[in-house]
């Protein structure tokens, strides 16, 4: 097969377009709202940074996704690669999504403590400005958009390439030997990132495990984007005889097991705190498992290893479009639990309330991530094949069997 | 003539293995099986094999190892002789988890080997078609189907009659 399928047209990539519009304006006045009646500009920051980094964090492992296919070489997933590859449209534009939490650094209130005044007679934190101080952290950020730029270039350029390419394979051949170099780029830049935009919000704290840990919650909400919008594609008649009930099986263990990966990496930073019992470690754990924060807490352990295990571990239930749906829109709810569990205690310890702090000001920032993430995957997949045509490996992803 | 241990065919693709499966399995035959030189994917379902039960044997030894774990632990650290150690509880589930977990693992790895071994019928020391030439070939180039003679449906000459219509080469009976 070497005709490309554009599916710009279909209603399916319609609804994707439409939807994502009204959850962009949405989210757009629910986050004004949030800044004018809705506890200021602490708590709006707090919410746009969790809207932001659910959807970059995804976004970026989404290309991650495809390097890693092109790294292993595999055959299964060329059908469906191309869906990860049109879900990652927001990667080119991250620079502009860290642009609020950069100008909040210079605000006298922002959500960072280490920009605080009180910092610089902090013991702690004086001994930590050699890292965490605000030109150095402006210069990581602007490191990190440009070197996920540059990787989305090269694997999805490449593959993109390749649709208009029959019988010459030099872009595939070309991402098969930058994809090493790009999974390394990518496991250095998303834990670092994530040091500096999460856990940097508890200055005092700190874990080596984190950047695992914020991987382990964006694979498997990327692997779950892709389900979602696998089953969508078969259900509606694309891609017909390239998705099989063998890619259902396979992402299926992928969530299994990316799940629970992440309650091995989640429960072994709890386990090393609780049993250390260090001051400036158990700080973090203390402040989220009081107040109400430990029913997120306890909604985590239930949502995003329990449910999903119990619901993913027959190996029938794997090859059933229904549960698959429902597992894969569970796991992205306890993303989003996860990621406010991180986030939001902290924002409001910075804004002087212990208590627990969630209400619908929470949900503005990330509606309105969703809404641009839904925009830009329908405008790739206006512009882009909605599958890798000439992917050299493509009929293996039609033969194999599990 | 001493009595038929079972038939014996031999067939030489893939495809034509694969009607053949579901076929003898729709005739009704329930003691055969085919032999391949390499792991045929789909094979299984054509030839009517239902879901082992391999799975609810591996879950047994999952809950003999996690009550196991729980229950040593509990029992050493806060009844039998308690220990405090570095200020934590007699018995917390945290530090309990580790072993909870390998012990699972331990207990889910032993059933699973045990129930394969039971559920295969291993160690097997002798087979009737062992001595077969044909079923040799089973290790290099051949798919090799075989009928047991203690199947209800099985008479020697019709059965054979049966594996040639199936397309099935070299058909023959074996003697134990």
């Amino acid at each position: 097969m070497s005709q490309l399928v554009n599916l710009g047209s279909s209603p399916l990539i319609g609804k994707i377009q439409r939807y994502g519009m009204i959850l962009t304006v949405l989210g757009a006045v629910g986050l004004g709202a949030a800044y004018a009646v809705g506890g200021g500009l602490q708590r709006m920051m707090g919410d746009y940074l969790l809207g932001f980094w659910y959807f970059a964090g995804i976004s970026v492992t989404m290309v991650f996704f495809s390097a890693l296919q092109y790294l292993t070489r595999a055959g299964w997933s060329s059908s469906i690669r191309r869906i990860a590859e049109n879900f990652a449209g927001m990667v080119p534009f991250m620079l502009v999504g860290f642009l609020p939490v950069i100008i909040n650094l210079f605000s006298h209130s922002s959500i960072y403590e280490w920009t605080h005044e009180s910092a610089l007679t902090d013991p702690i934190l004086i001994h930590k400005a050699g890292y965490l101080n605000t030109q150095f952290l402006i210069i990581r950020l602007t490191l990190y958009a440009l070197l996920w730029f540059g990787m989305y270039r090269v694997i999805v350029g490449n593959s993109i390439k390749q649709d208009t390419m029959p019988g010459d394979h030099r872009p595939t051949e070309k991402n098969w030997t930058l994809a090493a170099p790009m999974v390394l780029i990518y496991a250095l830049s998303i834990s670092f990132c994530s040091f500096d935009l999460l856990m940097s919000l508890e200055p005092h704290w700190f874990s080596t495990m984190f950047g695992v840990y914020t991987f382990a919650g964006h694979f498997v909400a990327a692997i779950s984007v892709i389900t979602l919008m696998t089953v969508a594609l078969y259900r509606g008649g694309h891609l017909k005889g390239y998705i099989r009930d063998e890619h259902f099986h396979d992402l299926g263990k992928l969530m299994f097991a990316f799940s629970v990966f992440w309650t091995y990496i989640a429960f072994s930073q709890y386990f090393i705190i609780w049993y250390a019992n260090l001051p400036e470690e158990t700080v973090y754990f203390t402040a989220r498992t009081s107040h109400g924060w430990q029913y997120m807490g306890i909604a985590l352990v239930i949502m995003h290893f329990i449910v999903p295990f119990m619901v993913l571990l027959r190996q029938d239930v794997k090859r059933k479009t229904n549960i698959l749906v429902a597992a894969a829109i569970i796991i992205l709810i306890s993303h989003y639990i996860d990621l406010a569990w991180i986030i939001l205690p902290a924002v409001g310890h910075v804004s002087g309330s212990e208590g627990m702090m969630f209400g619908w000001q929470e949900l503005t920032g990330w509606i309105f991530f969703a809404g641009l993430f839904m925009m830009l995957a329908a405008r790739a997949y206006k512009k882009n094949s909605a599958m890798a045509v000439n992917d050299p490996v493509l009929a293996e992803s039609k033969e194999y069997v599990v | 003539m001493s009595t038929p241990a079972g038939v014996i065919g031999e067939f030489k693709d893939v495809n034509v293995i694969m009607t053949a499966a579901q076929k003898i399995n729709e005739a009704g035959y329930r003691k055969w099986d085919i032999h391949t030189p390499y792991p045929v994917h789909g094979l299984d379902k054509a030839m009517g094999i239902k879901r082992s039960i391999i799975t609810y044997i591996s879950f047994l030894g999952l809950c003999g190892g996690l009550s196991t774990a729980l229950g040593l632990q509990w029992w050493t650290g806060a009844v039998d002789y308690k220990l405090n150690i570095g200020g934590k509880g007699l018995f917390d589930w945290q530090f309990s988890i580790p072993i909870d977990f390998e012990l699972s693992i331990l207990g889910t790895a032993i059933m699973t080997v045990i129930g394969l071994f039971g559920l295969c019928q291993l160690p097997t020391w002798y087979n009737r078609y062992q001595n077969d030439e044909s079923f040799k070939k089973a290790t290099d180039d051949t798919f090799v189907v075989t009928i047991d003679s203690d199947d209800d449906r099985f008479s020697a000459e019709q059965t054979a009659t049966f594996l040639k219509g199936l397309g099935a080469q070299n058909v023959h009976t074996v003697t134990a």
